[in-house]
């Protein structure tokens, strides 16, 4: 490093505390996979955390309570394995095979007292001296010389089982070995993972962090059930030269990876009368992947008799990618269950979690919901479960979606989903399959129905006068019922006013509705009433299926505005002392669309928002948040938008999530737990605004925009960029003024209208001497990003 | 999407003989109206096309619309554009031996269709369509259409031949039907020999072949004691045609060490630089389309490691392409088509997982057209500072198709035989607008 970089570089985070990121922000840590992606309650064990720029972890967050976890090494992988290398493992693994096989032979599991495939040892018979350079000597001096591989599976060799040994020798040496690498989970970082015995069972979100900077979330489950980690090879056509492995102990969970061409087989004793839930998590664990079609691992699962005939096939759970088997042993004897991905893809993070027992399983809940604090028991049926009833929690002030699940002696089931509401609700009465002549329900209401059979269709009339607006929403997949509603409004005559199939809020190739649904089946309709009278709204599947599990909720009533707030990214780094963009998707519902202010809650001392009102209409909006001195370096922030509704205030938290890529295309917002922050640094602001308030640009004009700096060359030599402004706006005549910096923003009256409000970014970016020459040997100087200023709101006048 | 899996493959050589696409069958459904599209159309300028398939989609930003002003996140290390032979026209720098050749072909910065799938935007570039009720044949099967076997071509090989991997993404032929699609000759040209689909095997000599022939008409009782059967005597037909393409002058036009070692090596010791030279002698012997699907251009990771190990392949064959059927008279009746289903987004994915890739970009992207009555030395169209959009005088996939349809001599307002019997324009107008479809008629002579 040079001297003139170093000072510069000092002054500049000295000065300001701005961070340089023009790197860091395509460099962040990140992560794709765990593997085991969980645990069990009461347990310590290791797992890998594979991902990118993770060589400096300094801490490592799980949400919640109850699991703690700590780097054991980081790892990058490298899959070029060198003739030295390749022989002194093998010779590691053929002696340790032997070891490992002799004891089998001792406990009378295997009649040869030496691995039949191998040369016997010759421990009695005196060797002949060898001779100078024979094959042996050769082979023992490249063992020597050979670099020792650095690789977590190689640790702990001598404690390995001879199936464990296995295992190793498949993934170095298999040469149906067809991984391909892939950057962004090339490193890997061995972790301890410590699970409390009283940890919630549910998923978790985990964090690494490597140079103060967090990594994404990731899921990682707390589990109840013993659990096993597959060894390879276990591919049913492998012929293995080792004895089987013993057969799984049912309940039981196993943790794999699906590699190309890969299917990985299970044996376990089964005995007559069981009646397994053989449940796979695998597109649960990572929902989106960028760079794969579909964008998950799309898991099958085949269940075979002791004679490999295929008795069960799931490759999905109704609508989930993920497959759920249900299955009653018929008699006692071996099972084996294989597990692959249904186009035969795979990588590391093609993780799975496969539970096998005989958990409770709820595959239908009725009414999916109850008004709040209504006491309200909806049956239940499905797979061994204790009760046919459930009493759903109603009680006021809770979340409008909530989860129930039934115990049978301390195991619980797959959560389900319900909803909660303030409106009046009524059941559906069959038979209803055709308009009335009058009025069958009042509004507002919500009726709780199913489409109980392919080809039911449920008819609901009302009257409404001339000039109403009517809602008509439906709750179902959203609750995970496999309905995929038809909505149609008619009048008495039977004209169809309006209907819709599936309702889907997507702007370009992002879908914004929350969660990893890819098909929004739920239907809506907004219309307005033409003339008083009566009306009916059909309710119908539309890939004309039907059945038990069929349910929905349907609101009919005036429209309800409200709204619900997405906030990206859900792992923030920042520097103490500088603004960091984020960005606030608003989900308007029923029409909503009036101005939001949004707020930290209780924040720690020294965090505050920046430009945090978004303005009416507005459906996505960028702001900063700013760490001041801040009095933590590790935060988990809440953010929630304030709004006036019909005369009332309506506060609603902003959910965290992630704007992650499927396949190449599509985006969707991943809901995290937690939003968190992490501030490196202690500094304190030192660029602010000016003025407050919005800088009103006239269209076809220029505003000025005034930023406070401290004196001195280095905020003198900055430079300032709009960082993905609107169309049509721009900086220009960026000057020193007596407070710091002003400049210009103008906006092209081609591109932009008055009306317009926003928030403008700006970046700040400073050249910077690395010490680099370039050709003619004059320095070569770097154009580095020191962070932002506090966003700026704007406001776009007429001329 | 494959929008038509059933005949989502090529028709190998033995297929194309058993449908006659060498002669001897007649026209499933089209009758006498490719006629109809013929007797509108202008006199042709062109007796060729050689479309080089960019297979995947290539960077416009760092082949024929560099954009060194836009800064590292839209060019990476590629910033510094070299000038052509042609005044105020710039490429690539990894693109130098084309820079000598710009006066020969004409460069669209302003293409657009705005879509990002691979499979529909193949099928919107090669056909000028929007995905529909129909599927839609694509220019190779359009030209083998109006300029194939129905009317006069008496070529060794079919005409419409496909270097060397089929396209896979969608139907070549569409509706037009098995007759229609290509022959796509397998094997690699950069191999000796170069093993074409039922016509060069590996390892089987004359002899052993004609053997085999002997053998099989020994076991061929059947056909024996019914010579009269039409059904035999077909096969027959096909049968001696297929030995006439092993056997006869079709092996020799697709033997490339008939061609020096210095032209081999002028074009570039690599499948796509043979399979250039291979379009060279297909055009010498008359085929009126020749695809060379050039695979690898969908550059999501690695993109700029890629492109350097890419385009100086590419520049290397495609320069001696240009400049060898110039040499040969062959350039003024020969169309070269470079493009592929889209562009590549301008703006470099430095993020995970793509760690320096580029994305699908269908809203603006570049092609490049040269000979066959297509000017040279010009640029049509611009992208904005950034390639991001279209500036000036966007081009949709059917105002290129029209304009090679014209210099081909096939009207692209001329009726298209359909299934149907629908009352389909080989090339339709603006299908929003309703306007006529359009032709490059600044780049056309």
């Amino acid at each position: 490093m040079t001297g003139t970089y170093k000072r510069h570089l000092l002054t500049g985070l000295a000065v300001c505390a701005l961070a340089a990121v023009s790197q860091a922000q395509t460099r962040d840590p990140h992560i794709g996979f765990a593997y085991p992606a969980g645990g069990r309650q009461g347990t310590t064990f290791t797992a890998l955390v594979g991902g990118q720029f993770l060589r400096n972890i300094n801490h490592i967050h799980v949400s919640g309570d109850g699991v703690q976890a700590t780097l054991i090494d980081h790892y990058k992988i490298n899959r070029n394995v060198d003739k030295e290398q390749r022989e002194a493992l093998t010779a590691q693994l053929q002696e340790l095979t032997q070891t490992r096989w002799a004891e089998l032979h001792a406990a009378g599991i295997v009649k040869q007292p030496h691995p039949p495939w191998m040369k016997k040892p010759t421990p009695n018979k005196v060797k002949p001296p060898a001779k100078a350079d024979s094959q042996a000597e050769k082979k023992n001096r490249n063992n020597e010389k050979a670099k020792p591989l650095k690789h977590p599976l190689l640790l702990d060799m001598e404690d390995k089982s001879i199936w464990e040994l296995a295992h190793v020798r498949h993934e170095f040496f298999a040469d149906r070995n067809k991984k391909q690498p892939n950057a962004q989970i090339s490193e890997v970082a061995l972790i301890k993972v410590t699970i409390a015995p009283d940890a919630v069972p549910g998923n978790r979100e985990l964090r690494l962090q490597s140079r103060d900077e967090l990594t994404n979330p990731l899921i990682f489950q707390v589990g109840t059930l013993p659990e096993v980690s597959e060894l390879e090879p276990n591919d049913p056509e492998k012929s293995s030269r080792l004895p089987d492995p013993a057969p799984l102990k049912l309940p039981v969970l196993i943790n794999g990876q699906v590699y190309p061409g890969d299917v990985d087989c299970f044996r376990f004793q089964g005995h007559r009368g069981q009646r397994l839930v053989i449940d796979v998590h695998a597109r649960r664990l990572v929902p989106f992947l960028a760079d794969a079609v579909p964008g998950w691992l799309q898991a099958t699962l085949s269940l075979c008799d002791a004679q490999g005939k295929e008795i069960a096939f799931a490759d999905d759970y109704r609508f989930s990618p993920d497959p759920i088997l249900l299955y009653e042993i018929p008699e006692d004897g071996y099972y084996e269950l294989q597990v692959r991905d249904s186009i035969y893809r795979g990588r590391e993070d093609f993780v799975y979690r496969i539970s096998i027992s005989e958990q409770p399983f709820i595959n239908q809940l009725f009414p999916l919901g109850g008004p709040e604090g209504t006491r309200t028991v909806a049956t239940v049926s499905g797979w061994n479960l204790p009760q046919s009833d459930l009493v759903l929690d109603t009680e006021p002030g809770g979340p409008a979606i909530r989860q129930a699940a039934i115990f049978r002696n301390g195991t619980g089931s797959n959560p389900v989903a319900y909803a909660v509401d303030t409106l009046p609700e009524c059941q559906e009465a069959e038979p209803n399959d055709r308009p009335q002549s009058k009025p069958s329900i009042t509004l507002p209401c919500i009726v709780n129905g199913r489409i109980s059979e392919p080809g039911d269709l449920d008819v609901f009339s009302f009257t409404a006068s001339a000039g109403d607006e009517i809602v008509a929403d439906v709750l179902a997949r959203r609750l995970m019922s496999p309905l995929d509603s038809l909505l149609r409004l008619t009048d008495a005559s039977g004209k169809v006013l309006q209907w819709n199939d599936d309702f889907v809020d997507k702007k370009g190739h992002l879908y914004r509705d929350m969660g990893a649904l890819t098909h929004h089946a739920d239907s809506h309709l907004r219309v307005t009433i033409p003339e008083t009278g009566l009306y009916h709204v059909q309710i119908s599947d539309a890939q004309n299926q039907g059945g038990e599990a069929y349910s929905y909720r349907l609101r009919i009533s005036p429209p309800r505005p409200d709204f619900s707030l997405h906030l990206t990214p859900s792992s923030i780094n920042m520097r103490a002392g500088s603004a960091v963009p984020l960005q606030v998707h608003v989900l308007p519902k029923d029409g909503f669309d009036g101005p939001i202010e949004l707020r930290l809650i209780d924040p720690p001392a020294g965090f505050s928002l920046n430009a945090a009102t978004i303005p009416a209409g507005c459906d996505r909006m960028r702001f900063t948040l700013t760490a001041s001195e801040p009095s933590q370096t590790q935060a988990i922030l809440r953010i929630e938008g304030r709004a006036l509704i019909k005369g009332q205030t309506i506060t609603r938290q902003a959910t965290p999530s992630d704007d992650v890529m499927q396949a190449f295309l599509w985006r969707h917002l991943a809901p995290a737990r937690d939003l968190m922050v992490s501030v490196r640094g202690k500094g304190r602001a030192r660029a602010s605004l000016a003025d407050s308030g919005p800088v009103r640009i006239p269209a076809g004009g220029t505003a000025q925009v005034r930023v406070k700096t401290p004196k001195g060359k280095w905020f003198r030599e900055i430079e300032l960029r709009l960082n993905e402004p609107p169309t049509g706006i721009s900086l220009q005549n960026q000057t020193e003024i007596p407070e710091g910096l002003a400049f210009d923003l103008k906006a092209d009256p081609d591109a932009v209208q008055a009306g317009l409000a926003d928030n403008l970014i700006v970046e700040i970016f400073r050249q910077v001497d690395w010490g680099q020459k370039d050709a003619k040997g004059n320095k070569a100087l770097k154009t580095v990003s020191f962070g932002y200023l506090p966003a700026i709101p704007i406001q776009i006048t007429t001329q | 999407m494959t929008l038509n899996p059933h005949h989502s493959n090529p028709i190998s050589r033995r297929e194309a003989l058993k449908l006659g696409l060498l002669g001897a069958a007649g026209l499933p459904f089209l009758g006498a109206k490719p006629c109809l599209a013929q007797e509108s159309a202008r006199p042709a300028q062109a007796k060729s096309v050689i479309q080089i398939w960019m297979w995947g989609g290539p960077s416009h930003l760092d082949t024929f619309d560099p954009k060194p002003e836009a800064g590292y996140d839209y060019c990476g290390p590629l910033k510094n554009p070299i000038a052509t032979n042609v005044d105020g026209i710039r490429i690539s720098e990894s693109l130098p031996l084309l820079a000598k050749q710009a006066d020969k072909y004409a460069i669209i910065r302003s293409m657009s269709h705005g879509n990002n799938g691979h499979e529909t935007a193949s099928y919107i570039t090669q056909t000028g369509r929007q995905p529909g009720r129909l599927v839609y044949p694509c220019a190779g099967a359009v030209v083998s259409l109006f300029k194939g076997v129905d009317h006069g071509y008496k070529g060794l090989v079919p005409p419409y031949i496909v270097l060397t991997g089929p396209q896979g993404r969608f139907s070549e032929a569409g509706f037009l039907g098995p007759r229609y699609k290509p022959f796509a000759t397998g094997g690699d040209p950069n191999r000796n020999p170069f093993l074409v689909e039922g016509i060069v095997a590996q390892g089987i000599s004359d002899q052993r072949q004609r053997s085999r022939r002997d053998l099989l008409h020994g076991l061929d009782t059947l056909g024996q004691a019914m010579p009269h059967d039409p059904q035999f005597q077909f096969l027959d037909r096909c049968e001696r045609n297929a030995y006439d393409l092993m056997f006869g002058d079709a092996k020799r036009l697709f033997d490339l060490s008939k061609e020096t070692d210095q032209m081999r090596d002028r074009y570039g010791r690599n499948t796509f630089g043979q399979s250039c030279l291979m379009a060279r002698r297909l055009v010498e012997s008359g085929v009126p389309y020749i695809t060379i699907n050039y695979k690898g251009w969908d550059t999501h990771k690695r993109h700029f490691e890629i492109m350097r190990q890419k385009l100086p392949e590419m520049d290397r064959a495609m320069a001696t392409l240009l400049q060898d059927l110039a040499e040969r008279g062959l350039l003024d009746s020969t169309i070269v088509w470079w493009g592929g289903e889209f562009g590549r987004g301008p703006k470099i994915q430095w993020e995970s997982p793509w760690n320096g890739g580029r994305s699908h970009y269908g809203k603006c992207f570049s092609s490049v057209v040269a000979g066959g009555g297509f000017k040279g030395g010009r640029v049509l169209g611009a992208s904005d500072t950034k390639g991001m959009e279209v500036a000036e005088r966007p081009v949709h996939p059917r105002e290129l198709l029209a304009s090679i349809y014209e210099l081909m001599g096939i009207a692209p307002e001329g009726p298209m035989p359909n299934p149907l019997g629908l009352d389909i324009k080989v090339m339709p107008g603006n299908e929003d607008s309703g306007q006529a479809c359009g032709r490059l008629r600044e780049i056309m002579a």
